[in-house]
């Protein structure tokens, strides 16, 4: 049978005529538009004004991600926590950051942060062109200060290259960040059997999943819907009675905010155990475990979190449909890789 | 000849007519300004504090090596007439800092003065312009220390660091770290004052009394908060700006 071949959405993300708010970030004339590739079905992301996406830009902040010399010591880079080959997730629980230190919560995957608007688990960052300060400046990951980072960069020939001619100008926290914000707007994650069965190869999916696919939409969509099957809201799953992670509560201050996590998105999500903030459940029949379980009886979990039962044959069949969401053409993209 | 003369008296009338102008206008009462600044000076235990020195407050060893804050939402309020607000000025208030220039109004006598310590909402949010935006010399710009959260958008309104003696052998070594940032962190303050504000300049002396910051906190068992983790401390601190901080 003929491959079905989608047609491919494609965004100039670079308009030279608009207004750029806050900052003069217009590209250098040498430099070229970067055309963002959408799956179908997938809306138009808002990209900055002072970051329009071209090729410097994108390429600029692929090196700077793969670079450990955003990190105190020279030992990590955003890859070390951030694998292209599990979809720009990490394998462990917490991944260790400068000297073994070690954070409270699980790397997420990078995919299709394009389309989110509240950044980490708890919401705390208002906008993705600043979340990569939260690694570089935590302690317990890079903990170097951005202004040690841009004294490093402004020491580098080939940086000082790089950044003239993304932005025109020498390296500053300001382009630093909006670098790496413009490489991961390009991690676009759409293309898992998933996705070529909800756009019409109706043997995307075999019977077993096609099975999950129903399961799942009985008990999981709720919350997790959507192209990137996420509401993006926060909600307390019932992980814990006590939670030593606080989660959005930790921003707002609020006690009703208490264990609420922003709901993550389940593409590739067969590639990114272990699972949870803390990435305390190992593997995916745990996580079934623990929402047919019911979860805990903490005040504010979701109403949406109670007991059901699975059979064995169903347990299968949901985990097999959930294996269905790995995007291999995102995962083996030479375009996300430092070769 | 005769338009020769006629250009040679108007030249000779010109400034006649100039200075007439000027000395009708000196004999009118007109407003003077006078620019104001405001001073920060940082006590403890009745003395001038230091960076980096251990002083004993409220029975605990405490070495202080950080002890910053934002200033904005600055009103000057006169006895007759319309309030000076000034629009935008924020002041990042360190100890090593002498003089903080803050605007120019109308020389007079003053009554009150107001400020908020911490920064206002839309500023706070980061969502236009944040803190890698700003230009080097701006206040909410990246500072060293740092002022700006990482994990949370917004800024650090009161932030210091150093030590606490945890043990009780009279020497801190226990890391102390007490950061408040969030929106309902910002702490509305107003001065009755009774100045006249008037010359080129004037200084307004304000001081900031750490023993009252402090008041009510066992800091050798209390010494930690990022706001969210610890909002009874955070809380405490940001009540305690009303009392540590005086106009002289």
């Amino acid at each position: 049978m003929a491959k079905k071949h989608f047609p491919r959405y494609t965004l100039l993300a670079l308009v030279f005529t608009v207004l750029y708010c806050t900052k003069d970030s217009a590209p250098p004339a040498e430099d070229q538009p970067y055309e963002l590739i959408l799956p179908p079905g997938f809306p138009v992301p808002l990209v900055p004004e002072d970051n329009a996406l071209t090729v410097g830009r994108v390429a600029l902040g692929k090196r700077l991600f793969y670079d450990p010399i955003l990190s105190r010591d020279s030992s990590i880079s955003c890859a070390t926590c951030h694998k292209a080959d599990l979809a720009f997730a990490d394998s462990l629980p917490i991944t260790p950051g400068v000297e073994g230190r070690l954070g409270f919560r699980n790397a997420p995957s990078l995919a299709n942060l394009a389309w989110v608007s509240q950044f980490n688990k708890d919401g705390g960052v208002a906008k993705l062109d600043l979340q990569p300060v939260v690694p570089i400046e935590d302690e317990n990951e890079m903990d170097l200060s951005l202004l040690k980072v841009v004294d490093r960069l402004n020491a580098d020939a080939s940086y000082r290259a790089d950044f003239q001619l993304a932005y025109g100008d020498a390296a500053s926290a300001f382009y630093l960040t909006r670098a790496l914000g413009a490489f991961m707007r390009t991690l676009v994650s759409g293309g898992a059997p998933y996705d070529r069965y909800k756009n019409g190869q109706t043997d995307a999916l075999d019977a077993e999943q096609l099975a999950g696919l129903a399961l799942f939409e009985t008990h999981c969509s709720n919350c997790h819907s959507g192209f990137n099957l996420t509401d993006n809201s926060f909600q307390n799953n019932g992980l814990y009675d006590n939670y030593q992670d606080q989660g959005r509560k930790r921003v707002t201050s609020l006690p009703e905010d208490e264990g609420k996590f922003r709901v993550p998105s389940l593409r590739n999500i067969a590639l990114t155990a272990p699972y949870m903030h803390d990435g305390s459940l190992p593997d995916l029949s745990a996580v079934l475990d623990h929402y047919t379980s019911g979860g805990s009886q903490h005040p504010n979990k979701s109403d949406l979190i109670q007991p059901f039962t699975l059979s064995e044959q169903e347990r299968q069949r949901l985990i097999r449909f959930l294996e269905s969401l790995t995007d291999r053409t995102f995962v083996e993209n030479p375009a996300h890789r430092m070769e | 000849m005769k338009n020769f003369k006629f250009l040679f008296l108007a030249f000779l009338a010109l400034p006649a007519l100039v200075i007439t102008g000027c000395k009708n206008e000196d004999d009118t009462p007109s407003e003077t300004n006078t620019e104001v600044s405001f001073e920060f000076g940082y006590t403890v235990n009745d003395g001038d504090f230091q960076v980096g020195q251990v002083y004993t407050i409220g029975g605990t060893a405490v070495q202080i090596d950080v002890l910053n804050f934002y200033v904005g939402g600055i009103e000057l309020h006169p006895e007759e007439g319309e309030h000076t607000h000034v629009e935008g000025k924020y002041l990042l208030v360190k100890p090593d800092v002498d003089e903080y220039e803050v605007t120019e109004v109308k020389s007079g006598h003053y009554h009150e003065i107001k400020f908020f310590v911490g920064v206002a909402p839309e500023e706070n949010s980061q969502t236009e312009e944040d803190f890698t935006s700003r230009n080097a010399d701006d206040p909410l710009a990246i500072q060293d220390p740092t002022m700006h959260w990482s994990w949370n958008s917004g800024y650090k309104f009161l932030r210091i660091d150093g030590k606490v003696d945890t043990d009780g052998d009279g020497t801190p070594e226990t890391p102390m770290a007490m950061h408040l940032g969030n929106d309902d962190m910002l702490k509305n303050l107003e001065f009755p004052a009774h100045h006249d504000i008037e010359g080129d300049h004037t200084h307004l002396h304000f001081h900031f009394n750490i023993n009252e910051l402090l008041d009510g906190i066992d800091l050798s068992t209390d010494y930690s908060t990022h706001t969210g983790d610890n909002l009874p401390l955070a809380t405490k601190l940001r009540d305690n700006l009303s009392k540590a901080l005086g106009l002289e």
